[in-house]
């Protein structure tokens, strides 16, 4: 039988090797959906790995020896180039064959400078040949991937002498330092680990709705072909049997050519911004076992697609039979839902008497139970909401309509499930995230930006040990970099930073007109201070003797009014506000050995801000999860349709106006699809407020993005219509209405 | 009423119709008849205004409908013409009351009035009792007998039948035939049957044989 239904599967013509297409190609493209959705997490994982190991290398003991590479991570002052992040590694050789840094083949010399892929195209561009003034040492290498997070990380390795890395990691094997582990960040683990159950748990059911979607395409020629096989004497087991062995082969066909699909298109899927940055191609790779695990599974669960709908039919010699509905979906249905709020809220009670893993197998469980609910709910949702439509309709388009999801609620639900829960999926998503934000941003408003800074250059130092006169000899390189025009010192102090200047020179560092008193010191508004009151500022009397009207400092001091601190550790400057000025301070920052932190407002201006990665990639992941219910939609509209052209051939033929037919179509997907999707909003806001509560984190709902969510649901639901309603137009051809 | 001169159709290689004519009068009732393949229903489809004859002419109430386009054609069916299929042509998930009442709504009637009607039509057919019922749960004569009333019930000038009885036992099929002609001839409807049942060419007062895609009997008021 199985050699037969395969042999039928393969050689039954044209119109059998198009269905057969169809299936395969529809498997295929769940695969790659699927493959896709399993690579993102650990492609994120082995990045993080990298980026780890290069922080925080194991160095080697004490006892050991052999010539060994010193690699200092962290110990420059931390930069942006171009808006984004920059990171410089200082690396050297205490002497011949210390081993290679990691990403690299051999240890830049003193004075070389290795980059990555990304910071070399950026220094060769034209826009970007003004951050070599950064380098002034020879760009002379490439770094792999081995030290990058990503593609478009900017990286720089800056060769030095082994003198100058006192207190960097000595490393003589990089075997002997070992692996780092994975995701060190451990606050922010449960909320990755939580979002990739929520995630995993929503982009499963979709794309196993669209393999058994795309398994049942063609279904009614194939029923068609059974009831003859029975005719001939084939038993109902044979014929089901024949059924399943006929998906698992065009599953097992099209699990294959996912997988081929899926590595071929892994490197332009890796070109795909997730968290604002691309991913090695290499990277971009779920686990063996996975994948296996996906492959062996897809003919499983196409079979078992095909023998659950061979139960809703009778196939006897004479023909296909549908079999009576179990009844009308009862509101009983609302009890799963219930029960995983009531575990969920059980967890509320148990608060912290959980640990970290119970709390996350309580809410991984009431989620599931949820996502259960919500499926198991949605039938009785979309009857009885069917049923009000049918009872008020007016024209004939929405009385079919209503009367249609009436008539069969589950196969309604079936087809738009899958945006209902990637719906329910992101909601969870973007409720948790702002809020979570919220309440480590200790429920105070945290800008998302780096303010702007408070002249055109702003340099802090933190001297760590080493002598003031690099302290001073920064200075004065300051005031002589092309492009500096001031250069004003400053130092913080208990009523906050002091600037200490002559009035025309703060006038110029701070870009505002300031006078000076005849006696006393400039405070700041915010000090709270009056004129005339008096104030000590580093240990000598003064009063204020007026207020600034700026707050970029908080007292400007007059020459003479206090003596100036012998060891400045800020240094405010003015420049010709040029982007080269800004490069050239930061160079010198760099070159004075001195751990430094500065901010440039010709910088600051291209300030790019980081996307939050665990949003984006929940949002990457939901919009492929929102294109596979989508194409869900698609084919089994399209399979709707063809399945009852006759009825609508007819009803055209009879003079029905295309636009009432087209509407009853364009209904049957819309209603339900938007009050599920609104209910599903609903039951994932309820849901995650509970989910919060557990962890004792206040709610915060993001409305507008709630909003775009529920607009982008009905925009799948236009998209399908716009794609299945030709298909509509074909069907209701008078060569429909043809006996034959 | 109707008259269909010389109209010719192709379907890709394949010549369907070839010439053929067909005239309809008020109140007559006409069988197209016919073996298989011979170009019965496309003749019955292009006099309906279903399908537009590459050539020749179809002309209704002095108009040539062949030349209309296709929300007119639609238009003229929706008002003017009734239909009565083999099987598939009730939807499935309506009420039998509400199939019937489906061409008023279409034609802008009131839900409330539609429903009443249809509900007058079933009495008439002493079917009341399966007003509420869905296709599936009904008969095949029954089924045929609420797509009689859907296609009388907006009271069109001529009804087409296509194989009307061809999924019915016999008797259901004498039964379903009888309230055709009668309901129709109440009216003062023509109708216009394909068949190739001699017992259901017998409720016609003129047969007209189509044979490879021509009228081959005389064609006479």
């Amino acid at each position: 039988m199985i050699g037969l239904a395969v042999s039928l599967l393969v050689g039954g013509g044209r119109r059998a090797a198009v269905r057969l297409a169809l299936i395969v190609g529809g498997v295929a493209m769940g695969i790659v959906f699927l493959l896709g959705a399993l690579a993102i997490g650990p492609a994120r994982d082995r990045a993080d790995a990298r980026v780890t190991e290069r922080h925080s290398p194991a160095g080697a003991l004490p006892s050991d020896s052999r010539p060994a590479l010193l690699w200092a991570a962290f110990q420059t002052t931390p930069t942006s180039v171009d808006g984004r992040d920059l990171e410089v590694l200082e690396v050297g050789a205490t002497g011949p064959g210390a081993p290679a840094p990691l990403g690299a083949e051999r240890v830049p010399a003193p004075g070389e400078v290795f980059v990555s892929p990304a910071l070399d195209r950026l220094l060769r561009s034209d826009a970007g040949r003004v951050y070599r003034l950064r380098f002034p040492g020879r760009v002379d290498g490439t770094l792999g991937r081995a030290v990058l997070h990503d593609p478009d990380e900017l990286v720089a390795m800056v060769g030095m002498p082994s003198a100058a890395l006192d207190g960097a990691t000595r490393i003589t094997s990089w075997a002997a330092a070992g692996r780092a582990e994975a995701d060190q960040n451990g606050g922010n683990t449960f909320n990755r680990r939580l979002v990739y159950l929520l995630v995993a748990v929503a982009v499963l059911v979709p794309i196993a709705v669209f393999v058994a979607a795309s398994t049942r395409l063609g279904a009614a020629a194939r029923e068609q072909r059974f009831a003859a096989m029975r005719l001939v004497g084939a038993t109902p087991r044979q014929v089901a049997g024949g059924a399943a062995a006929e998906a698992a082969a065009a599953g097992l066909a099209g699990g294959v050519l996912g997988l081929v699909l899926a590595l071929g298109l892994r490197t332009r899927a890796a070109d795909v911004s997730i968290a604002g940055y691309s991913t090695f191609p290499a990277d971009l790779s779920p686990p063996v076992w996975q994948v296996a695990a996906v492959l062996a599974a897809t003919p499983g669960l196409a079979a078992a697609a095909a023998l659950v709908s061979m139960r809703r039919i009778a196939v006897t010699p004479l023909g296909v039979r549908r079999r009576g509905s179990a009844g009308r979906p009862s509101a009983w249905r609302l009890i799963p839902l219930g029960l995983s709020w009531a575990e969920l809220a059980v967890a509320v009670q148990l608060g912290d008497t959980l640990t970290e893993d119970g709390k996350l197998a309580a809410l991984g469980v009431g989620f599931a139970g949820a996502i259960l609910g919500i499926v198991v709910a949605g039938p009785w949702l979309v009857g009885a909401l069917a049923g009000a439509v049918a009872r008020v309709a007016r024209r004939p388009g929405t009385l079919i309509a209503g009367r249609r999801l009436q008539a069969a609620p589950t196969t309604a639900f079936r087809a738009i499930g899958g945006a209902v829960l990637g719906v329910f999926a992101a909601t969870a998503v973007l409720v948790y995230l702002p809020s979570h934000d919220h309440w480590s941003n200790g429920e105070a408003h945290v800008p998302s930006s780096v303010a702007a800074p408070v002249a055109d250059a702003y340099v802090q130092v933190f001297r760590d040990g080493a002598p003031y006169a690099r302290v001073h000899a920064l200075a004065r390189r300051l005031a002589r970099l092309p492009g500096v025009e001031d250069v004003a010192a400053a130092a913080d102090t208990r009523q906050g930073r002091a600037l200490f200047a002559g009035c025309a020179e703060a006038s110029r560092v701070l870009r505002v007109r300031v006078h000076c008193p005849a006696r006393g010191v400039l405070a700041d508004r915010s000090l709270g201070r009056r004129a005339g009151e008096p104030l000590t500022l580093r240990g000598a009397r003064t009063s204020v003797g007026g207020i600034l009207p700026t707050s970029a400092v908080s007292i400007v001091v007059p020459r003479g009014a206090v003596p100036a601190p012998p060891h400045p550790s800020v240094f405010l400057l003015a420049t010709d506000g040029s982007l080269a000025a800004a490069q050239r301070v930061r160079a010198a920052v760099t070159a004075s050995g001195l751990y430094g932190d500065v901010e440039t407002a010709a910088d600051e201006a291209r300030f790019v801000p980081a996307p939050d990665p665990l949003r984006r990639q929940a949002e990457l992941v939901l919009a492929l999860m929102l294109s596979i219910a989508g194409c869900s939609l698609v084919v089994m509209m399209v399979e709707g349709v063809l399945e009852r052209r006759r009825e609508l051939a007819i009803l055209a033929a009879a003079g029905t106006r295309p636009g009432s037919l087209r509407s009853a179509a364009a209904l049957e997907i819309l209603v339900p699809l938007g009050v599920a999707s609104v209910a599903s909003c609903v039951v994932g806001v309820l849901v995650t407020a509970t989910l919060l509560r557990v962890r004792g984190i206040g709610l915060v709902i993001p409305w507008q993005a709630l909003a775009e969510l529920l607009a982008a649901s009905a925009l799948v639901g236009a998209a399908v219509l716009a794609i299945g309603l030709p298909v509509l137009g074909r069907a209701i051809g008078a060569e429909n209405l043809r006996t034959e | 009423m109707l008259h269909v001169t010389g109209i010719r159709k192709r379907f890709g290689q394949t010549i369907a119709l070839d010439g053929a004519s067909l005239d309809v009068s008020p109140g007559e009732v006409v069988a197209v008849v016919g073996p298989s393949g011979s170009g019965k229903s496309t003749l019955l489809h292009c006099a309906a205004g279903i399908l537009r004859p590459d050539g020749g002419e179809v002309a209704f109430d002095g108009r040539r409908i062949d030349a209309l386009g296709e929300g007119d054609r639609s238009r003229l069916r929706r008002t003017s013409f009734g239909f009565v299929f083999q099987f598939g042509q009730l939807v499935p998930e309506l009420t039998a009351a509400e199939n019937i009442a489906l061409p008023m709504m279409l034609g802008g009637a009131r839900r409330r009035a539609a429903l009443a009607e249809a509900r007058r039509w079933l009495a008439l057919l002493d079917r009341r009792e399966v007003a509420g019922k869905r296709p599936g749960d009904l008969s095949g004569g029954e089924g045929q007998r609420v797509a009689v009333a859907r296609a009388l019930v907006h009271r069109p000038r001529l009804v087409f039948a296509d194989e009307p009885t061809g999924s019915l036992d016999s008797l259901s099929g004498e039964h379903v035939m009888d309230i055709l002609v009668r309901l129709a001839g109440d009216d003062g409807a023509g109708v216009v049957i394909v068949t190739h049942d001699p017992r259901v060419a017998a409720y016609a007062q003129r047969d007209v044989t189509v044979r490879d895609g021509r009228v081959v009997t005389p064609v006479a008021a």
